[in-house]
C-alpha cells in the first residue's frame, strides 16, 4: 500500500472515531455485565429527561463503527426509554478482557447493586483476574482465611495467588478479603426466600445471614417478615436466639456446672460465699477423685 | 412555485427540433427571447418547481488555492442556470469572488457584507449578479469582522443565524470561506448543513485534510447544541470531498486522485475538477464562470461536479420543466 493511501486510511479512521464524547443509542451495544436487574429506570429516565445523561459511558470501539458499552448500560436503557438519540460516551481502547474486568470494577464501584450481586460480581472479577472458575475461587479465599487463623500451615498466604486477590480488594476499596470472606461469601449459601429478599432490597445482608441460622423453614419465614418490617438488627439477634434455644434441647445440666465452673474466680465473691462454695467443692472433688 | 432557467440554445434547439442555426436566426429577428452569457446563448424558460426549504453548504479548507472560489462562482452559476435560486456569501476579506463576480470590491460599502452580520445579526440585502444569482459581497475591511466576532458571544453561530430569518427565500446559500482556521472561518463553516472541502490534488491538498477533518469533528461538536438532528450519526461535518486541480498529465496527480477515493468511507468523494490555467485565466478577466469561456471540456466538467452534488449531497427534488 503507498504511503499516501495508508496516510489518508488513518485520516478515514481519525474521521469516523467520534470527536469528543457524543454517539448515536444505535452505535451502542450492550454488552454482559454482572447487573441482573434494572430497577427504577422509569425514575432515571424521567431525570435523563429533564437533564440528560450527565456522566458519559464507558464504551470501546468494536472497529465497525459501533462500540460496546464498558459501563452505563442502566443510563443506556434510560436514555433509550427518554427517547434521546444520542449519549455522551468516553471512547476506551481496551481489550474485551480489560472492558470486562473494567465493566465490573465500575459496577462495583456504584452504590446501587444489593450485595447479593455485589459479591457476585467480586467474584467474577476474581475468578476473571485468576483464571479460576467461580468455586476454585472460592476455595482458595477459605484456604486463605484458615491459614491467616493458624489452623493450616501457610501455603497460600503470600503467594502470588494470594497477592493478587489482595490486589483487587484494594483496588475495589470497598473491604478486605478477609470480611469478605466473614461477611460476604455466606450470602452465596443463603436459602431461596432470602436470597430473594436481599435481591429486592428488602432485607439488608447482615440481617439475612442472621436469618439464615434459623433452619425451620416456619420460623424463618415469620421472622423475615418482621425483619422485613425494619426490626433491628439487635432485636432480629434477639428473636433468633430465641428461636434457636427452642429448637436446640437445652444442655444436661452437669454441663452447665461445668461451664459455670470454668468461668469460676473464688477470690472475687464474697468471703461466706466463698467458703461454701469451696466446701462443696472439695466434696465434690473427694466424691470424683 | 414559479422559477426561471436557462436552456443552452443547443439543448433547446433539439428540443424544439430546429437546427442551431434556425435558432440563431429567431434570436437574431426577435422571434424568440435569449440572454448572452459569456461565449454562449440561453433561453430562458420559466418553469414550476417544488417548494423546498433552503440548503447551506460552505466551501471549506484553510489551504490557500485549493479551488473554493473557483468552485463557489461556476458551480453557483451553473445551479442558477438550472433553476435554483442560489445565494453566494463572500466571507473572504480578499473578495476574489465579489471581483470575479463582476462587483468592484471598492464599490463594496461595509454594511453590505457579513460585518453587518456580525454588527447587527442582520443579513445584508444581496447583490443580484444574475438570473437567480445573488450576492453577499465582500471587501477587504471585513478583515475588521475578524476581531470583532472574537468578543462577540455567540458570535460563531451569527451567519447561521441570520440565514435562518431567509429561510426560504433561495434554494441554496454557498459560502465562499476563507483560507483560514480562524473566527470568520469557524462562522462561515457554521452557517450551514456541511462542508464542501476542495482538495488540491497533490501533496499539499493531502497534508491539510489532516486539520481539516480535526475542525470538523470539532464544529460537529459545536453544532450538536443548536441542531442536534442535523448532525446525529455524523462524527463530522464534511458534506463532500472535491479533488481540484487535477493534471492528467503527471503520474502523480493520477496516483493521488485514485488514493483519495478513500475518503468515501469519510463523505462522497465529487469527480475532479482538473487544473485549466487558460480558461481560468479568461475566467477570471471576463468576470465569468469557467463554463461561459467556450472552453467545452471545463463546462462539461462543472455539469458533472453539479448532477454529482444534486445527487449525492444537496438531494432537491429536481426543478422540471
Amino acid at each position: 500500500m503507498s504511503a499516501i493511501r495508508a496516510y489518508l486510511k488513518g485520516l478515514v479512521e481519525e474521521a469516523k472515531s467520534p470527536a469528543t464524547s457524543h454517539l448515536p443509542l444505535e452505535a451502542l451495544l450492550p454488552s454482559p455485565q454482572p447487573r441482573r436487574r434494572f430497577e427504577n429506570l422509569e425514575a432515571l429516565a424521567e431525570s435523563v429527561r429533564e437533564k440528560g445523561v450527565l456522566q458519559p459511558l464507558l464504551v470501546r470501539p468494536l472497529g465497525d463503527g459501533r462500540y460496546a458499552i464498558v459501563a452505563g448500560e442502566r443510563r443506556y436503557r434510560a436514555a433509550k426509554m427518554a427517547g434521546l438519540t444520542e449519549v455522551p460516551v468516553r471512547v476506551l481502547d481496551l481489550s474485551e478482557k480489560e472492558a470486562r474486568l473494567l465493566a465490573l470494577v465500575e459496577n462495583l464501584q456504584r452504590e446501587d447493586l444489593n450485595p447479593y450481586e455485589e459479591t457476585l460480581g467480586v467474584l467474577e472479577l476474581l475468578s476473571e483476574e485468576l483464571g479460576k472458575t467461580r468455586e476454585e475461587v472460592v476455595a482458595l479465599l477459605h484456604r486463605m482465611q484458615n491459614e491467616r487463623r493458624g489452623k493450616a500451615t501457610h501455603n497460600v498466604v503470600g503467594s502470588p495467588e494470594a497477592q493478587r486477590v489482595e490486589g483487587v480488594f484494594q483496588a475495589l476499596g470497598r473491604m478486605t478479603w478477609e470480611s469478605f470472606v466473614q461477611h460476604r461469601l455466606p450470602l452465596l449459601g443463603l436459602p431461596e426466600d432470602l436470597r430473594a429478599a436481599l435481591e429486592e432490597g428488602a432485607l439488608p445482608y447482615t440481617a439475612a445471614l442472621e436469618l439464615k441460622k434459623v433452619k425451620d423453614p416456619e420460623a424463618r419465614a415469620r421472622l423475615l417478615e418482621e425483619a422485613k418490617g425494619g426490626l433491628s438488627l439487635r432485636e432480629l439477634r434477639a428473636k433468633v436466639r430465641e428461636v434457636m434455644a427452642k429448637e436446640k434441647s437445652p444442655p444436661p445440666w452437669h454441663k452447665e456446672v461445668a461451664t459455670r465452673l470454668a468461668r469460676l474466680d473464688p477470690e472475687s465473691l464474697p468471703p461466706e460465699k466463698r467458703q461454701e462454695v469451696e466446701r462443696y467443692l472439695k466434696a465434690l472433688l473427694e466424691l470424683l477423685g | 412555485m414559479r422559477r426561471e432557467r436557462l436552456i443552452p440554445l443547443l439543448e433547446w434547439a433539439r428540443r424544439e427540433g430546429m437546427s442551431e442555426s434556425l435558432a440563431r436566426k429567431w434570436i437574431r429577428e426577435g422571434r424568440v427571447e435569449a440572454v448572452r452569457l459569456g461565449h454562449y446563448w440561453y433561453i430562458p424558460e420559466v418553469v414550476d418547481g417544488p417548494e423546498q426549504g433552503t440548503q447551506t453548504y460552505t466551501f471549506f479548507t484553510h489551504a490557500g488555492g485549493a479551488g473554493k472560489t473557483s468552485l463557489a462562482r461556476d458551480l453557483g452559476f451553473e445551479l442558477a442556470s438550472r433553476g435554483y435560486r442560489v445565494l453566494l456569501v463572500d466571507a473572504d476579506p480578499q473578495a476574489n469572488l465579489t471581483a470575479w463576480l463582476g462587483v468592484d470590491p471598492n464599490s463594496v460599502e461595509e454594511e453590505e457584507t457579513l460585518l453587518k452580520v456580525i454588527r447587527q445579526d442582520l443579513l445584508p440585502r444581496p447583490r443580484q449578479v444574475g438570473r437567480n444569482l445573488y450576492l453577499i459581497p465582500a471587501s477587504v475591511n471585513l478583515a475588521i469582522g475578524e476581531l470583532e466576532l472574537d468578543k462577540k458571544p455567540l458570535g460563531a453561530l451569527a451567519l447561521r443565524t441570520a440565514l435562518e430569518r431567509v429561510e426560504g427565500e433561495y434554494d441554496l446559500v454557498l459560502v465562499d470561506s476563507l483560507p483560514s482556521l480562524g473566527s470568520l472561518a469557524v462562522m462561515a463553516a457554521l452557517a450551514g448543513d456541511g462542508l464542501l472541502v476542495p482538495v488540491e490534488t497533490g501533496a499539499k491538498g493531502i497534508q491539510a485534510l489532516g486539520a481539516v477533518i480535526q475542525v470538523a469533528k470539532e464544529y460537529r461538536e459545536a453544532l450538536r447544541k443548536v441542531n442536534p438532528e442535523g448532525v446525529a450519526g455524523r462524527s463530522h461535518i464534511i458534506s463532500a470531498f472535491i479533488p481540484t486541480k487535477y493534471d492528467a498529465r503527471t503520474q502523480g496527480d493520477n496516483r493521488i486522485l485514485q488514493a483519495l477515493g478513500e475518503l468515501e468511507e469519510i463523505a462522497p468523494v465529487a469527480p475532479r475538477v482538473a487544473y485549466r490555467p487558460g480558461p481560468h485565466r479568461k475566467a477570471t478577466e471576463g468576470q465569468i464562470p469557467i463554463q461561459l469561456t467556450g472552453d467545452r471540456e471545463a463546462a462539461e466538467e462543472v455539469a458533472l461536479l453539479t448532477d454529482f452534488l444534486l445527487k449525492r449531497v444537496f438531494r432537491f427534488e429536481e426543478v422540471v420543466a
